[in-house]
C-alpha cells in the first residue's frame, strides 16, 4: 500500500504510535491508507477540507485511543493462562506476541513452553548474578586502592546488568506483558526499590537526605501498592505467572545478597562471586519451571528456588558471624522471611484468588 | 455451504433463529448502523464504507479514520463482519500492482442484526406516522 507523504499523513502515522502494539499490528497500515486515500479527496476541495478533515481526526483521535486501551487492558486482564494446553505453535505466540483483542487467542497456551521464550523469561537472575559477581571479581578487595578505570568497569558491569533488565522490562510492558516479561518486570520492580533504597542510603551519608518521616511511609505506601499491583494481575492470569513475578523479585533480593556480602564492614568480595553460580541455577530451575508442564514438577522447581534463596541468606549470615563476632546479629529470620513471602505470595494470592476469578468468568 | 467452510458469525447467526434473539443486540449506534448498512448488498473496503456512511447520513454522520476503524475491529470481534480474503473486483488492477486492500462483508449474524434494527425503526417511523397522522386529523 502507498501512501501519501505529506504532512497530514506523516503526523497522522505519528499518531497511530500511541495505539496497542497488537491493534497497530491488526490495522496501522489499513488506516494509514485509508487516511491518505481521505487526504488526496480533501486536498482536491482545497486547504479547508483538509484542515477540517485533520481537526475531526485530531479530535476523536483521544477517544478512540482510550477505548482501544481500555478494551485491551481488558482483555489482558482476563485472559488467564491454561498450563495444561499443549503449546501452541503458531507464529504469534511463537514471537512472543499476544494480542488479548483477539477472540482466538483467548484460550492460547502457555507460551513459554516454547523454548526460545522459556530461556528469555530465565534470563534476569542469570544476568543480575553476573553483574554482581563479575563486578566485584574486577573490583576486588582492595578497591579503595585500584585504578579508576578498573572502578568503573567493575561498576558498569553491575549497573549494565541492572539497566538490560530495566530495558526488557519496559519492552515486556510496551509488548503488552507476554508470559515471559513477568519475570522481567517482577526482577526490575524489585531492582528498582533496592535502586530507592541504595539512593536514600547514599543521600542520607552526604546529608542530602530531606525526607520527612510522612513522606518515607507515603513512599513505602506506594511501593508496597506497587507490588500489590502487579502481584493481582499477574495472579488474575493464573499461577504461573504470578509465580514468575515471585521469582523475579525475590530472586533479585537473594542475589542482591551477594553485594551485601561484598561491602563494608563484610568486605568479602570473593564471596560475591558467588552471586554468578546462584544466578545460573536460579535461572536453570526457572527454565524446568517453564517448560514442565505437571504443576508437581512446577511446585517442585518453587521449592528448590526458595532453598536456593535460604541458602543466599545463609552465605551472609556466615560471613557476618565470621567477621564480625560480637556485633548485632546478622537479621536472618526477617530475610529469610521477606525474601520466602515474596516468592509464596503471587502463587498463592492467584490461587485465593481462584473463585473470584471463576465468578468474574461465568459472568 | 459446509460447516467447515462456515464462518464463526455464520455459525452464530445460524444459531440465532427468531427475530426477537437478533433484536437483543438492538438498538444499534447510527455509526453501527450506517456501517452495518453499507456493507448490506456488497463488500467494501475501509475507505468506500467512510465515504458511503457519509453520503447516506447527506454528511450527517462523517467518520474519522479512528472512529471507523475502532468500530470495524468491535465489529470483527463480535463476528458481525468479516475480512474478506479475496480481492474485489474493482481492485484487481490495484491487486496487481501490489496494493491490497482489506474488504469488510456482513456475516449471517451481522445480517441478522441489521434486518432486526430496520424493522425495529421501521416499527416507531409506522408508530410516529399514524400518531402525527391522527394528531393532524
Amino acid at each position: 500500500m502507498k501512501t501519501t507523504s505529506c504532512w497530514p499523513v506523516i503526523l497522522y502515522a505519528r499518531m497511530l504510535r500511541f495505539y496497542p502494539p497488537s491493534f497497530r499490528a491488526e490495522y496501522e497500515e489499513e488506516m494509514l491508507f485509508v487516511f491518505s486515500q481521505a487526504v488526496a479527496e480533501s486536498a482536491r476541495r482545497g486547504k479547508a477540507a483538509l484542515a477540517g478533515l485533520f481537526l475531526r481526526e485530531a479530535l476523536s483521535w483521544p477517544r478512540e485511543l482510550l477505548v482501544v486501551y481500555r478494551d485491551w487492558l481488558a482483555g489482558l486482564v482476563n485472559n488467564e493462562i491454561s498450563p495444561r494446553v499443549e503449546p501452541a505453535w503458531n507464529s504469534k505466540l511463537e514471537s512472543g506476541k499476544r494480542d488479548p483483542m483477539d477472540p482466538k487467542n483467548k484460550n492460547a497456551g502457555w507460551s513459554v513452553h516454547n523454548r526460545r521464550q522459556a530461556l528469555l523469561a530465565a534470563l534476569p537472575p542469570l544476568l543480575f548474578g553476573l553483574g554482581i559477581g563479575i563486578s566485584w571479581l574486577v573490583i576486588g578487595r582492595q578497591w579503595q586502592s585500584i585504578s579508576r578505570l578498573q572502578l568503573y568497569a567493575g561498576i558498569g558491569a553491575g549497573f549494565l546488568a541492572a539497566a538490560v533488565i530495566a530495558v526488557g522490562a519496559l519492552f515486556a510492558l510496551l509488548k503488552g506483558l507476554p508470559d515471559w516479561g513477568y519475570m522481567w518486570v517482577g526482577s526490575a520492580l524489585l531492582g528498582f526499590v533496592l535502586l530507592l533504597q541504595t539512593a536514600a542510603e547514599e543521600l542520607a551519608e552526604s546529608g542530602l537526605y530531606h525526607l520527612s518521616a510522612g513522606g518515607e511511609t507515603a513512599v513505602e505506601i506506594l511501593i508496597l501498592l506497587l507490588f500489590l499491583a502487579f502481584l493481582s494481575i499477574s495472579a488474575w492470569r493464573g499461577w504461573q505467572c504470578a509465580g514468575m513475578a515471585s521469582i523475579g523479585m525475590s530472586s533479585i533480593l537473594a542475589v542482591s545478597l551477594y553485594h551485601v556480602v561484598a561491602v563494608p564492614p563484610l568486605n568479602r568480595p570473593d564471596m560475591a562471586a558467588l552471586a554468578i553460580p546462584y544466578g545460573a541455577l536460579v535461572a536453570g530451575l526457572v527454565y524446568l519451571f517453564l517448560r514442565r508442564s505437571s504443576t508437581l514438577w512446577q511446585a517442585a522447581a518453587l521449592l528448590f528456588i526458595g532453598l536456593v534463596n535460604l541458602a543466599a541468606v545463609m552465605t551472609v549470615d556466615t560471613a557476618w558471624q565470621a567477621l564480625l563476632d560480637t556485633g548485632k546479629p546478622f537479621p536472618i529470620l526477617p530475610f529469610a522471611g521477606i525474601i520466602s513471602g515474596l516468592l509464596l505470595a503471587g502463587p498463592l494470592l492467584s490461587l485465593a484468588g481462584r473463585p473470584v476469578r471463576r465468578r468474574f468468568r461465568r459472568e | 455451504m459446509s460447516y467447515v467452510d462456515m464462518s464463526y458469525g455464520d455459525l452464530l447467526g445460524g444459531l440465532i433463529t427468531t427475530d426477537m434473539e437478533a433484536g437483543n443486540y438492538t438498538p444499534l449506534t447510527e455509526a453501527t448502523f450506517l456501517i452495518l448498512l453499507s456493507l448490506a448488498h456488497k463488500p467494501k473496503h475501509g475507505y468506500a464504507i467512510m465515504k458511503d456512511v457519509r453520503a447516506m447520513s447527506k454528511d450527517r454522520v462523517v467518520l474519522s479514520t479512528g472512529t471507523l476503524y475502532g468500530a470495524i475491529r468491535r465489529l470483527l470481534e463480535q463476528a458481525w463482519i468479516e475480512r474478506l480474503d479475496t480481492t474485489l473486483e474493482e481492485e484487481k488492477s490495484e491487486a496487481s500492482q501490489g496494493r491490497q486492500r482489506k474488504a469488510y462483508v456482513l456475516t449471517r449474524l451481522g445480517s441478522q442484526i441489521l434486518e432486526a434494527e430496520i424493522k425495529r425503526i421501521s416499527g416507531l417511523a409506522e408508530v410516529a406516522r399514524l400518531r402525527t397522522a391522527g394528531s393532524r386529523a
